[in-house]
């Protein structure tokens, strides 16, 4: 049996050479910069200790992980994570496969070139940038909001970076506004390979156009939304940096809406540059999501096996 | 023949010494480091330093590689590192490799080279966001006790006060040479003077913050539409005499709240009455427009808006100096007021020149650090690079140096940090500053109290947790009550409330037992 398997290893490996050999780079690559740096995940055991290394520091137990629990804010850092997160992913799909149903339904190729250049540019925008335009809308004395919008209005100026409450709003609306180019290119490109037969073939039925979209296209883009959902999952636990961090501006008194695991410990340990406590950081956030992609995985086996990523 | 038995001599007790150093010898008990090979080798040390220092050109070639903060030009760098070898090759066959890391990256960069086990031998243990302690306690740096003592850097070690070197000791051993800077605790304000002379205030009369609140007054009357108080960005200095006992003054974790009182009771600052009145003038003043609303957003550095047009800026300092600097800085004439005494404090004392773990021979690496705490012209290199490109002088005595014409702090290439360096005193006296600053300097740093703790280090491993989840809250409501932008009442107890409940008082429990027993057996 085994070396039937071997043979046709070899077998392939003979006739389609040049497939595996420009899939060799990417595994290499793969190896590389995702498997062997998982070693160091031993670090989120261990006291680190620069003259012993990394082999040879000595074993803590879970000492490492208590910094993440102990505080009264693990209920509100793991809340802001998770939730923020959820509403990102459920409204980002909404919204980014309502831009390519409507990108696909514009006929002039300059135009669509057009729109889906636009709709991608703040996705290239660096966050730094993101959060200086928001500083331009927020700003106290003179931003765009308080002496355009509310002074008009005869409303009193808003102190926004010492107002928690419309956060969670600025925060959604600039992550949907940020991201949405990007992903409704993705649904976009599975539209297109959707063949056109099968819109012939409604028309011809009698399908309007709502039943084209509910009964051809959203069919269609089923697998892209859940694939690109379960890969969402899987980052449940880990938040925008830069989002929750720079486009605050790093305020006190909003951490309570923008407080995240990433930012609670960026903060935490820069005065302790404790290398341990940081992977256990990062170990405790990959653990979570993968048990989640996990989970979401068999969910999703359980309802329409064909379309589970395993 | 002869030679050769020399060099392998001189080659084995090196490496003796290195181990016997590495095993944290110097007769330190609790050492945590593997001590198999210290008990025979600790021995061989002074004769082996001995030995050496009668000839020390002859040694095995070697490379001290030195990381130091601030801007260079590589090519400059490169220059200044070739000048100062020919000085060290001569003198102990040692090679100098000189590497320049900016502000902004600084941090990041030298705790990157640290714990990536990457060469390195010599760095200012200075602004690296950790303790001295924690440095320690990871291993990033090693103990310099002997290598001061009896090694080859005995010259140095006699050259500092002795008070001064517990200030970089952690467990019985030095880890570093304080930087020989301003020691002192200096809390005041600098100010344009152009405000002052226009509705003439005296401002050698202020005193206390009162005063200093009387001249803003007075200046907002005649100039309604400036903000005469500047922040540095989001921060405010906090203007409280306290010992922070080893933690940043933006972050303090229990501390002595009034250095010059004699009293050794660690003490919540938020908690204090001197922080209660600090914050509720701060607010007030954002209330009257003395400060700028918002500053929670705002990326503007203090001197750039003293530049734009702000009368007065916090300073909290080790320095006599910084209104000569700040004047260059923002073009404005400048002069400072302080508000309380003068007094020394661990943290201001203890930032120092440490040898990194991953140095080959450190032995080696002190030769070197010796010779920039005493040469005066291998110091003047490091700190000014090279005479005609980076800096010339503009007297004939050769002691008052300037910019060459064309050239300057924009395109010099290489950044002067002469505080920095382990031995500023050495260095040429800039244009501007007076000729005689630094006789000033050791003026200045031989007064001043001596806050109780002065030479005790905090090690905050023991409530790492509580450390992490505080400092969470410190960031949380600091800055914004610093600055006046959130209203004291309310907040601040809630601050503090936030703060018992993430385990202050346990911080300040350790804090105190550990001050205690350094006081015991002091």
């Amino acid at each position: 049996m085994e070396k039937t398997v071997w043979q046709r290893f070899t077998r392939a490996i003979r006739k389609f050479w040049p497939l595996y050999l420009m899939a060799a780079l990417g595994l290499l690559y793969l190896f590389i910069n995702n498997y062997m740096p998982m070693a160091g995940l031993v670090l989120a055991f261990k006291q680190y200790n620069a003259r012993k290394g990394i082999w040879g520091s000595d074993f803590n137990g879970l000492k490492n992980f208590e910094f993440l629990f102990k505080t009264r804010d693990a209920w509100i850092i793991t809340r802001n994570t998770i939730a923020y997160n959820a509403v990102f992913i459920v409204l980002g799909t909404i919204f980014s496969v309502t831009v390519a149903i409507l990108l696909n339904e514009v006929r002039s190729a300059k135009a669509k070139k057009l729109y889906q250049t636009v709709t991608l540019i703040p996705y290239m925008v660096s966050i730094v940038v993101v959060s200086y335009l928001a500083n331009a809308l927020l700003a106290t004395d003179n931003g765009f909001i308080n002496t355009q919008v509310l002074a008009p209005l005869g409303q009193d100026p808003v102190a926004w970076y010492t107002t928690p409450g419309p956060w969670p709003v600025i925060l959604v609306l600039i992550n949907l506004w940020k991201g949405f180019g990007y992903s409704s290119i993705i649904y976009f490109a599975t539209l297109v390979g959707i063949n056109r037969e099968y819109y012939e073939a409604a028309v011809i039925d009698g399908a309007s156009w709502w039943q084209q979209v509910t009964h051809v296209t959203l069919p269609g883009l089923k697998n892209t939304i859940i694939t690109m959902t379960l890969l969402s999952v899987g980052r449940i636990f880990y938040s925008d940096f830069g989002l929750f961090y720079q486009v605050p501006m790093n305020s006190g008194p909003l951490y309570d809406v923008t407080n995240t695991i990433d930012t609670y410990v960026y903060r935490g340990l820069m005065q302790n540059n404790n290398i341990g406590m940081a992977s256990a950081a990062g170990f405790y956030q990959s653990l979570v999501g993968f048990a989640l992609v996990l989970a979401a995985n068999t969910i999703v086996k359980k309802i329409s096996p064909e379309n589970a990523l395993y | 023949m002869k030679k050769a038995t020399k060099q392998t001599a001189s080659l084995l007790m090196a490496g003796a010494m290195t181990a016997a150093l590495l095993a944290g010898c110097g007769g330190a008990p609790a050492s945590t480091a593997p001590s198999s090979a210290a008990t025979s080798e600790q021995t061989a040390t002074p004769a082996a330093s001995q030995d050496a220092a009668t000839d020390l050109s002859k040694q095995e070639p070697y490379t001290v590689k030195i990381l130091m903060l601030d801007d260079g030009n590589t090519d400059i760098v490169n220059e200044v590192a070739a000048a100062a070898s020919e000085i060290t090759l001569a003198k102990f066959n040692t090679t100098i490799e000189l590497e320049r890391v900016g502000w902004g990256s600084w941090a990041q960069q030298a705790m990157l080279q640290l714990t990536s086990g990457e060469k390195l031998d010599l760095l200012p243990a200075f602004s690296l966001n950790t303790s001295l302690a924690n440095l320690v306690s990871n291993g990033y740096i090693v103990p310099m006790t002997d290598l001061l003592k009896d090694g080859p850097g005995a010259e140095m070690y006699a050259m500092v006060p002795e008070e001064d070197w517990l200030c970089d000791t952690v467990n019985g051993e030095i880890y570093g040479v304080p930087f020989n800077k301003g020691k002192q605790n200096v809390y005041g304000a600098s100010c344009d003077t152009t405000y002052a002379d226009e509705l003439n205030i005296d401002l050698s009369a202020i005193k206390t913050l009162d005063d200093f609140e009387q001249a803003l007054a007075k200046i907002k009357e005649a100039h309604p539409d400036i903000y005469p108080m500047a922040t540095d960005g989001q921060k405010m200095r906090v203007m409280v005499p306290s010992d922070t006992l080893g933690d940043p003054r933006e972050v303090v974790m229990g501390c002595l709240v009034d250095a010059t009182s004699g009293s050794t009771t660690v003490e919540n600052l938020y908690a204090s009455d001197a922080y209660r009145d600090f914050v509720e003038r701060m607010y007030d003043w954002q209330q009257k427009g003395y400060i700028m609303p918002d500053t929670i957003s705002n990326t503007v550095s203090g001197s750039d808006l003293i530049r734009a047009g702000a009368f007065a800026n916090f300073y909290t300092g080790p320095a006599p100096d910084t209104a000569p600097r700040l004047s260059r800085e923002t073009g404005k004439p400048i002069q400072d007021v302080e508000f309380f005494e003068h007094y020394k404090t661990t943290g201001e004392t203890s930032p120092c020149w440490s040898i990194a773990a991953n140095s080959e021979n450190p032995e080696r690496a002190m030769q070197v650090l010796n010779e920039m705490y005493t040469n005066p012209e291998l110091a003047n290199i490091f700190i000014y690079g090279i005479e005609g490109k980076t800096y010339e002088f503009i007297d004939d005595s050769r002691t008052v140096i300037d910019y060459p014409a064309g050239v300057d702090a924009s395109n010099a290439g290489y950044a002067f940090d002469h505080w920095a360096w382990p031995n500023m005193c050495l260095s040429y006296v800039w244009n501007g500053y007076p000729t005689d600053v630094y006789k000033q300097y050791e003026t200045f740093n031989a007064g001043g109290v001596l806050s109780p703790a002065y030479g005790f280090t905090f090690d905050n491993s023991s409530v790492i947790n509580e450390y992490t989840a505080c400092t969470n809250v410190v960031m949380k409501y600091a800055e914004a009550l610093n600055t006046g932008s959130l209203n004291p009442e309310g907040n601040l107890d809630k601050f503090n409330q936030e703060l018992k409940e993430n385990g202050i008082d346990t911080i300040i429990a350790a804090k105190q037992a550990q001050l205690d027993a350094w006081l015991a057996a002091k």
